[in-house]
This record gives C-alpha cells, structure tokens and sequence, in this order.
C-alpha cells in the first residue's frame, strides 16, 4: 500500500513536470547581451560546412569584429522566404537582422513586422544619401525607416553566348547580335532552333515569378498594369490591348516550339540550368545572376559563355524592372543589438562613404567569389547611393577582379541610359498570381483567345481589389 | 426502527467514505492526465477557438485588429477562384474514390488470392509510402514533366509517341496528382484492408476453389463480407483527407495551370502565406470544416438508412 502511495505520489510529480516543462517550452528565451554583458547580435548568411574559404573569412570577421567593437555576432543558417516569414516573426524566431528582397518591405510594414530604427539611422545621416525611391521602399508614409537599402538590381536576359554563335547570330565585328525588342527575340528563336540542338528561351511560369517578369514585357509594350485612384482604390488593368499583344509573344514562341523545358515546373533556378548546359540560349535573369551562375560550387557555366543583356524592348517602352535587396531587422531587435550591427555595417559592408576595413572587406568578397569559387564579381555594381565613395571603391574592386567582358554585359550601360521601373501599385503579388494564371493558359493554348484569358485575369483581379477596398472601409 | 435508521447513516457514512476515497482517486487520474489534457488544448482546442475568433477580425501580421463580423466569409465567396477550387476539391475526391479506394482493394483481394510470395506483395505494395512524401512528390514531378526530359514522355519517345502533357493539362491535371497519390497511399490502404482478411481463414479460400467458384464469386461471398466495415471508413476518411489535400498540388503544379489544380486548402495556403490575410485564411478554414461536417453528416444518414434497412 505504501509502495503504491509512492508510484502514485511520484508519477503526478512526473506529469506536473512534464506540464511544466511544456509551458517552458513557450518562451523563445532570447536575449541580446552574453552573460558579461556583451551586447551579441544575429544575422543570415551562415556559410555551408563545405565552404571552407567562406567559413574561415567568418571566423576571422567575428573575431575582429569583438576586438573592434566589443560586440559579438553569429551567423544563422536563415533565409528569408515570404511564405515562411510570418511565423518565424510571430513566433520570435528570426535572427536580429537578415536581407529581404525589395519585393517584402512594404508588405512586412504594412503587416507590423518591423522595427522603426528611425533615430538610429538619422544618427548616422545615410538616409540621406540612399536614392529617393530606396528610402521610400524602407519607409512607411509618415517617414520612419525601418530597413537599409543593401543593393539593387535590373532584370535583365541571361544569354548562352556560345548558342548565339553557333547559330550564326554574329554583327560584322564578330561581336554577338543579341536582341534588342521582343519580335528580335522571337526571330532569334527561330534560327537558334533551326540552327542548333538549342531552343530559343527558358520560361519560369511555375510561380508569381512569372507574373513578376511579364509586367516588365508588359510595360514595354506600353502597359500601366494597375493605377490607384483618389479614394484609395485600385484600378487594374490586365486586359489591355497592350497586355494582350505582350502575351502574344509568349504564346508565339510556345507555338512555333521555340521554347525548352516545362513552364509550370521549371523555377528560375532550372531556367538558368536550362540556358547553362546549353539547352536554352535565353531566359530571364538579372544583374546579380552572373555570380549565381559561375561559381563552381553553384551551376558553374564558363564565364566565357555567359552574356547578361537589357530586357528587349517593346514598341512602347523600354524600361527594366527594379528589384534588389535590404537589409531588414526583427521587431524584438534592442537598440544596443542594432547600434551593434551599424557598427558591423561601417567595417565590413555598404555605407555612404567607405573605410579602409570596408574596402578590405570589398576585396576579400570579390576575391573569394572569383579566384576561390571561380565566379564572377559584378553584383553590387549598380550603385544605391546618390554620392560618397562607397562606389567608386565597389568599381575599382570590381575592375581589379574582373574576369569577363564588359560587352558581354550590356544591361548595365543600359540601366545608366533607360528608366527603371518600379513594381506596380495595389495587391502585387495578388496580381502577378493573376496574370501567371493567365501567361499558363496561354501557354496550354497559345492558340486560344488571349483576349478572352486576359479579359477574365482583369475581372478577377479587379473583384479582389473591390473586395479588399470594401471591407477595408 | 432505531436499528435501521442506523443501518441508513451507516450506509450513507460508508458511502460519504466511498466518494472520498474515489474522489481522491479521480484527482490522481486527472492529474496524471493532465499533460495530455494540455497538449489537446494547446493544440486542438485553442486553435479552433483561435481560428473560429481570427475569422470574424482584420488582421495585422497575425495580430486582431477590427471586428468585421462575417467580412472575411464575404471577401472568401467572392474571391473568384473560390468556387473553382471547391469544384477542383470535389474532383479530387471523385477521382481519388475511383483510384485509391478501389485500387487497394484490388491489391488486398490479389494478395488474398496469392499463396506465394504474398509478404512481397505486401512489402512492395508499401515501399512507395516509404519515402518521404515531397521527395515522392518531386520525382514524380520529373516523370510527368511535359517536355522531352520527363521520364514518361522519354519512354513513349523511344516507341516514337509523344511528347504528352501531363500537369500541363488542365483537363487531365487533377488525375494525374491522384494517380501520384495514390500510387503513395494505396499500400499503406491495402494493409488495412489485408489486416481485415487476416481474420478471414484461408481455407475457406480453398474450399471455395475447390467447389467452383470463380475469383469473383469468391471476393463476393468471402473477401467483401470481412473488409466491408473497413470499406465504409476508409469511404468517408478518404473523403475527409482528400478533400483537404494540400501538398500535392502545391508540390507538382502549384495550383496550376490557370488554377486547375488548385484546392481549397491550397487557396487557404495562399491567403495565409502568400497574402499574409489571416483573417480570411481563417475564414476558408471554417467553410472549409463546414463542407467536411456536412460530408460527415451525410454519410452517417446514409449509412443509417442502408443498416436500417439491411435489418428490414
């Protein structure tokens, strides 16, 4: 009996732990400063164990990052991914600080999940020197900031230079005759399948991304996707005649069978391959693909075949879409472990005007991306900063690593001479996923009615914004 | 009198006694399951509660902002893609009852009819559902690929046939997703089916054949009878699990092409995490929970009025 009493006694013991434990297990523990008191931060980017190059350029940054600063950080194996974001943040699970793609910030403020680092950054004065249009990405409508601008892009076609050739795509001065509108896209497409083992260009319409890279086709056709109006509402416009004959180019190359590999399956990622191995001699990339493409440990095409050209053209326009990245902070981020990154951001990463340390840290970036990793170094090119010296350092650093020809790489001239364009107004990714639908019926039926596809991608995108509007008021 | 009424008060102190002591015992039962009563609030009751209240508000990140009474079920019904992946959601259950409920069956009734080699039926029959269900998922994907480096489009290429469209076929999309389904699930569904047969000796198997009768007539008289009452679960779990089938689609096609495969369970993914519009993600949950409770509510009248009136 008394041995009973005991079992008895000891298993609610046990069970009220385990309660215990479990409710312990709610709180996310987190805390910004070492047991001494040393304020300690996390970030993404941790590198992978078999980079060893890039694990010990970390160790050695960590180390004197704590020498110069008394801080500590700590890479996290992070990535941001829209889909996964939320609970991650809900969940008080992200690191300090992490990139974004210029895609999120307006989404990740207007859902609350952000940290105002206004008075932060206006201590330093670099809001002041970002591109208008960046410190507008970073900040809400009353002014406060919340992220840095770390770098932006172009979406541009990535070329398989060695295609081209091999299809007799050559000017007189032997230099490669890349396209310049869409219909010299088509026309190419027709001699590079003709002429080679190759098909003319790779699609990615798996996914939004293939919304996302129509609207820059669709604005050179002369396209205003969707418009606000003076109530705050939203006017779409999906199914304009402009629309239609943008689409039309997708539906040509699909039915004259000039495109390789399976739309609604192939991510970009698979596109590049598609153009790399020789299978495409197009698809759609953009500035920073050049080092994604190269590395050795990545998809490792020759950098003597790669060429990186502007988005072709259309009858109206010629613009090419702006994206990029910044540098974005969890809202449980303190102000000490923030403090503690700007500091880590004037030794090793982009500011206005650039140190010594920086320009070390430049160097052994573009060193590692090509001499280490056989890659090349062109990413941060395009310049986020309306004056100082951060880049010019970037080009000299870029100039002193180069490994390729700048004519392969015409879209960056380019983005200096033509208009970029931002992402269009009212619910974006709402209406990419419209119009992906609708680039995939095209694609199943090229032969079909576009008009009617559109027609419809318009009426239901427009009931979504009526919607969303009504129960917003 | 006096010595009954004693008898009474004695009765009722032992009972008093009784209550004690049994009450007691009740409180060790409860305490010891309260972990597990914790666990099935934390995880089922509260996010009912929490789904069901999130779905009348609008919502910041996934913090309650205003009540918009039944605001969210407005913008899910009007949403226009709504009605298309309820109508894709039923055909998932179509075909799905067509290939998985039956499809196992026949697999369990073979393995019945099998006297060699029966366990290597039954562990083949299982070996898809042992991989890990995205990877299936993905290899399947490059079988089905509609250009010339699926596997299946390699295959009638060398008969000089094809290329055909599998996932880039709206018409045939949804059949395709299943039949991957089901080539995953329908072992694991077999085995339940053989552990019913398992009761069934084998020897009336044989004494059926040695009487005459054919492999139909056999599953008729000996096979359906012992697997009936697994039938008619595995009907209505298969409805249920089906009708909210997720992964699949978003793994093979995305919903796609132009929203054919597109669930409902899908379309609430999206809401939630492609629009961060919880509110109405939670929304499509409860129509959702709606449609399956009517299924259920079906199916047990059905039922009732089939066992009704095998009695009559």
């Amino acid at each position: 009996m008394k041995r009973f009493r005991k079992a008895r006694i000891l298993a609610v013991v046990l069970a009220l732990s385990m309660v215990v434990t479990m409710l312990g297990g709610c709180s996310s523990g987190k805390s910004d400063s070492s047991g001494d008191g040393t304020v300690s931060f996390t970030m993404d980017g941790l590198p992978s164990a078999e980079k060893t190059e890039e694990l010990a350029n970390y160790e050695a940054r960590q180390k004197d990052f704590k020498e110069k600063t008394g801080c500590e950080f700590e890479r996290v194996d992070f990535k941001y991914d829209y889909q996964t974001v939320s609970a991650m943040i809900e969940g008080g699970n992200l690191p300090t600080t992490f990139t974004v793609a210029n895609t999120e910030p307006q989404v990740l403020i207007s859902n609350g999940w952000c940290r105002d680092i206004t008075d932060l950054i206006k201590e330093t004065g670099w809001d002041k020197e970002w591109k208008d249009d960046l410190l507008d990405l970073v900040s809400d409508k009353d002014g406060h900031i919340y992220g840095i601008p770390n770098s932006t892009y172009a979406l541009s076609i990535v070329c398989n230079k060695k295609i081209f050739e091999e299809a007799g795509l050559v000017n007189d001065d032997g230099s490669i005759k890349y396209p310049t509108t869409w219909d010299e896209v088509i026309e190419d497409s027709r001699i590079i399948t003709e002429k080679t083992d190759a098909k003319g260009f790779s699609f990615t319409i798996c996914d939004n991304q293939g919304g996302w890279n129509f609207s820059n086709v669709a604005w050179n056709y002369g396209a205003d996707l969707c418009t606000m109006n003076d109530d705050g509402s939203f006017t779409a416009n999906l199914n304009s005649p402009e629309v239609v004959e943008a689409a039309k180019v997708y539906a040509t190359l699909q039915k004259e069978g000039l495109l390789y590999g399976d739309f609604s399956v192939d991510t970009r990622d698979a596109c590049y391959t598609n153009v790399a191995s020789g299978l495409a001699a197009m698809c759609f990339g953009a500035t920073d693909s050049p080092l994604a493409l190269t590395r050795d440990d990545g998809i490792d095409m020759p950098i003597e075949d790669l060429a990186l050209i502007p988005v072709p053209a259309g009858p109206e326009g010629d613009y090419w879409l702006m994206g990029g990245s910044c540098q974005w902070f969890s809202p449980d981020a303190t102000d000490d472990q923030i403090k503690a990154y700007l500091e880590y951001r004037k030794l090793y990463d982009s500011t206005p005007d650039i140190s010594d340390s920086q320009r070390d840290a430049l160097e052994e970036t573009a060193k590692l991306d090509t001499e280490d990793y056989g890659g090349v170094y062109v990413s941060a090119y395009m310049n986020i900063y309306k004056s100082g010296s951060y880049y010019d350092a970037v080009k000299e650093v870029v100039e002193k690593y180069r490994n390729f020809d700048w004519d392969d790489y015409p879209t960056f001239a380019y983005t200096e001479s033509h208009p970029g364009h931002a992402e269009e107004e009212g619910m974006c990714q709402q209406m990419y996923a419209f119009l992906t639908s609708a680039l995939q019926q095209v694609m199943v039926d090229p032969d079909g009615d576009i008009q009617a596809v559109f027609d419809k991608a318009q009426q239901d995108y427009q009931a979504v914004l009526d919607t969303a509007f009504d129960v917003q008021k | 009198m006096a010595g009954k009424k004693e008898n009474t008060v004695a009765k009722a102190d032992r009972h008093h006694k009784m209550s004690g002591e049994q009450r007691k015992r009740e409180l060790v039962a409860w305490l010891l399951m309260l972990p597990s009563l914790v666990c099935f609030v934390f995880f089922i009751i509260l996010p009912i509660l929490g789904t069901l209240k999130m779905s009348f508000y609008s919502t910041k990140g996934m913090k309650l902002v205003n009540f918009l009474g039944f605001g969210n079920y407005k913008v899910v019904f009007e949403y226009p893609l709504f009605w298309q992946a309820a109508k894709n959601s039923v055909y998932y259950v179509f075909w799905s009852l067509i290939f998985g409920l039956f499809l196992p069956l026949i697999i369990a009734a073979l393995c019945a009819e099998t006297t060699k080699g029966r366990s290597f039926f039954r562990i083949a029959a299982r070996l898809p559902g042992i991989l890990p269900a995205i990877a299936s998922l993905l290899i399947l994907t490059y079988f089905l690929r509609s250009d010339g480096q699926g596997v299946l489009n390699i295959l009638f290429g060398k008969i000089g046939l094809g290329p055909f469209k599998y996932l880039t076929n709206p018409k045939v999309v949804i059949i395709w997703i299943v039949l991957s389904m089901t080539w995953k699930g329908a072992g694991g569904t077999a085995l339940l089916y053989m552990a019913a047969l398992t009761e069934v000796p084998q020897e009336l198997y044989e004494a059926a054949a040695l009487d005459g009768a054919s492999p139909w007539q056999r599953f008729r008289y000996i096979t359906w009878p012992a697997i009936k009452g697994q039938f008619n679960l595995l009907f209505i779990l298969q409805i249920i699990g089906v009708f909210q089938v997720l992964y699949e689609p978003m793994v093979m096609t995305n919903g796609g092409p132009n929203n054919a495969s597109l669930s409902m369970m899908l379309l609430m993914y999206f809401f939630a995490f492609r629009d961060n519009r919880y509110g109405v993600a939670c929304a499509m949950g409860v129509v959702i929970s709606l449609f399956l409770i009517a299924f259920s509510i079906i199916r047990a009248l059905v039922e009732r009025r089939m066992t009704e009136k095998e009695r009559e």
